[in-house]
């Protein structure tokens, strides 16, 4: 065979399996039968109508909504001095708190969901909602601080000390000089946070509880009592919502630079 | 006392591995001080040192008579000017050349008249909306040299600050420098490895090896009297040979040379029998088909023609030599020659190299 024909067959395959999957989702969410089949049977956009009147999903949208914005921001505000302290400094112990900063990465989401919910039993009566919007700044700070940090890297330190030397505090050039030249890395930082965050299956597995569910545990909860297309319309609303931000993204900053 | 005294400074990134020890360093105001060395030697560790970012483990720094050893490099009022232009890259020029002044809440009609006066100076009239990205590598460190200059500064560093630019600009930029530096009087420490910039510029040079100060003086006395080795060969005294001395005179010292004898200046501490180390300038001898006086034979072993001048490897008893001869085409080939040396282009200093 020739090589540009295996190297076609290879191509062929690995775009199957990418989006093939996605792509059969997408067809059933326009199904008009009661149950999720493929190819569908007649047209119909039903399902999506459905999705915005179930309760339970229009709850855990505003739940997952909060806790992602609110996780986001904070991992952003945590994470931002850590990177800085990392990348400008050198002092003991420096390496170990890198790992530490990374070890939610590298962990398993479900030993850290269940840390985390071991941990606040022992804090009897803790809110629910609290503890998501902990956990998830927890598992995010890894993201923030190794992309702002990759950013800081590429930033001149001769422009900080140029501020310094003419008068400006520290902190004061941070806000003036540095924060705007690694805009775009906090920009995509946040992108990259929210998404996990928004996405995030093991950790909210169990740290959800009674009255508060974010959106892929109701998804998962749906999925186990119904099987129509309802989330196959819901899941295609995620996927185009995922690809139209990351792709504004990187129109506008490159985010693929720092992912 | 001098307007900038640095006295017995230590400065070290490692524990144990000092950067500069006992250091010492005086500047007077309106001076400009080269300090000149290879990288490594701690010549931005002593900016830093001076700026304020990195602090002294011992020593005290002294501007005007007043102790700023412990002050904040942001009270110290000191001007910084970076090999990397360091400009804030979302300003215009006008807006970085005012940084400085800002921060001092200066009012703004005298901002804006100084910083216009700046612009002016420093020839970048009608830049001043620009940003650093639209500007070429001269203009930008003409913004930057402007930035540090506008707050009328105690004292002017700049670490390399013509190093990436090209070579015509470069020298452009010096005389310009220059210029400035005597037109507004401020007192400027240079650091730089090119010996050539620190040659046209200063009122004093430095010359730093591993954190120790191997020579100081005029451009003048280190371009012709270099006091080691190293100083020689960093002032362009790229050839050098190992030999012994067979008599001192007066006024002229000879040397052993391969199989015959060469004369050369004399010089102070230098006895008979002593053995030493002799250096010569590439372009401070000559080339001869004839046996003359003062001259050792040889085989020229490479030609390169450079335009103006040529470039000649020639093998001696002693080692192999660069030659340069201002010509306007070469006039040897690869053939047997003999090296000439005029009266004084051979120094000699106490003790063999390796």
């Amino acid at each position: 065979m020739k090589k540009s024909t295996v190297l076609l067959i290879f191509i062929i395959l690995v775009y199957t399996f990418l989006i093939g999957p996605f792509l059969i989702i997408f067809l059933a969410s326009f199904g008009s039968q009661e149950l999720m089949t493929f190819p569908p049977k007649g047209f119909s956009l039903k399902w999506f109508h459905k999705v915005f009147t179930v309760i339970m999903f229009r709850d855990a949208f505003w739940s997952s909504l909060k806790i992602a914005l609110g996780s986001t921001f904070s991992a952003l505000i945590l994470g931002t001095p850590v990177a800085y302290a990392l990348v400008r400094f050198k002092f003991p112990g420096q390496n170990l708190i890198e790992v530490i900063f990374s070890s939610p990465a590298i962990i398993p989401g479900l030993v850290i969901g269940f840390a985390m919910l071991r941990f606040f039993v022992l804090l009897s009566n803790f809110p629910v909602l609290i503890g998501l919007y902990i956990g998830h700044t927890a598992i995010l700070l890894p993201y923030t601080v190794r992309v702002i940090s990759s950013s800081l890297r590429n930033f001149d330190v001769s422009i900080e000390e140029a501020a310094v030397s003419l008068g400006a505090s520290r902190l004061r050039s941070f806000f003036i000089v540095i924060l705007p030249s690694i805009k775009t890395g906090i920009v995509a930082s946040f992108i990259l946070a929210f998404i996990t965050s928004f996405n995030n299956v093991p950790v909210s597995l169990f740290l959800t509880g009674p009255g508060v569910g974010t959106l892929p545990i109701q998804m998962l909860v749906y999925m186990e009592y119904y099987f129509d297309p309802t989330i196959a319309a819901l899941s295609s609303i995620l996927i185009v919502f995922t690809v139209l931000i990351v792709q504004g993204a990187e129109r506008v900053i490159g985010i693929s630079r720092y992912v | 006392m001098s307007y900038l005294e640095l006295r017995n400074i230590e400065a070290w990134y490692q524990k144990g591995k000092p950067v500069l020890k006992d250091f010492s360093l005086f500047l007077e105001k309106g001076e400009l001080l080269s300090i000149l060395g290879p990288s490594g030697c701690g010549k931005t560790t002593t900016l830093r040192t001076i700026a304020g970012f990195m602090a002294p483990a011992a020593g005290s720094i002294i501007i005007n008579g007043k102790d700023y050893t412990g002050k904040p490099p942001n009270k110290r009022n000191i001007g910084l000017v970076f090999q990397s232009y360091a400009l804030f890259p979302h300003f215009t020029v006008f807006n970085n050349i005012a940084f400085g002044l800002r921060m001092r809440k200066t009012p703004g009609e005298v901002i804006k008249k100084k910083v216009y006066n700046l612009i002016e100076m420093v020839g970048l009239s009608g830049l001043d909306a620009r940003l650093p990205g639209q500007l070429s590598g001269g203009q930008r460190q003409r913004v930057a040299l402007a930035r540090a200059i506008v707050i009328e500064p105690n004292l002017l560093l700049l670490d390399e600050p013509l190093s990436n630019l090209d070579a015509r600009l470069r020298i452009n930029m010096r005389t310009e420098l220059r210029r400035l530096q005597k037109k507004i009087g401020i007192s400027m420490i240079y650091v730089t490895h090119d010996q050539a910039e620190a040659l046209s510029l200063s009122d004093r040079i430095i010359v730093l090896r591993n954190g120790r100060i191997e020579q100081e003086g005029t451009p003048e006395e280190i371009y012709s009297h270099p006091a080691s080795p190293f100083v020689a060969n960093f002032m362009g005294f790229e050839n050098s040979f190992n030999t012994e001395v067979i008599s001192v005179g007066t006024k002229n010292i000879v040397l052993k040379a391969g199989s015959g004898l060469v004369k050369t200046e004399y010089s102070a501490g230098i006895a008979r029998a002593d053995k030493v180390s002799a250096f010569f300038r590439p372009d401070e001898v000559t080339l001869s088909a004839k046996k003359t006086d003062n001259a050792v034979p040889g085989i020229v072993k490479a030609v390169t023609f450079q335009g103006s001048s040529t470039q000649y490897f020639v093998e001696t008893e002693l080692g192999e030599f660069s030659v340069i001869i201002y010509e306007k085409r070469p006039s040897f080939s690869t053939q047997p020659v003999y090296l000439e040396f005029p009266e004084g282009s051979i120094i000699v200093k106490k003790g063999r190299l390796e």
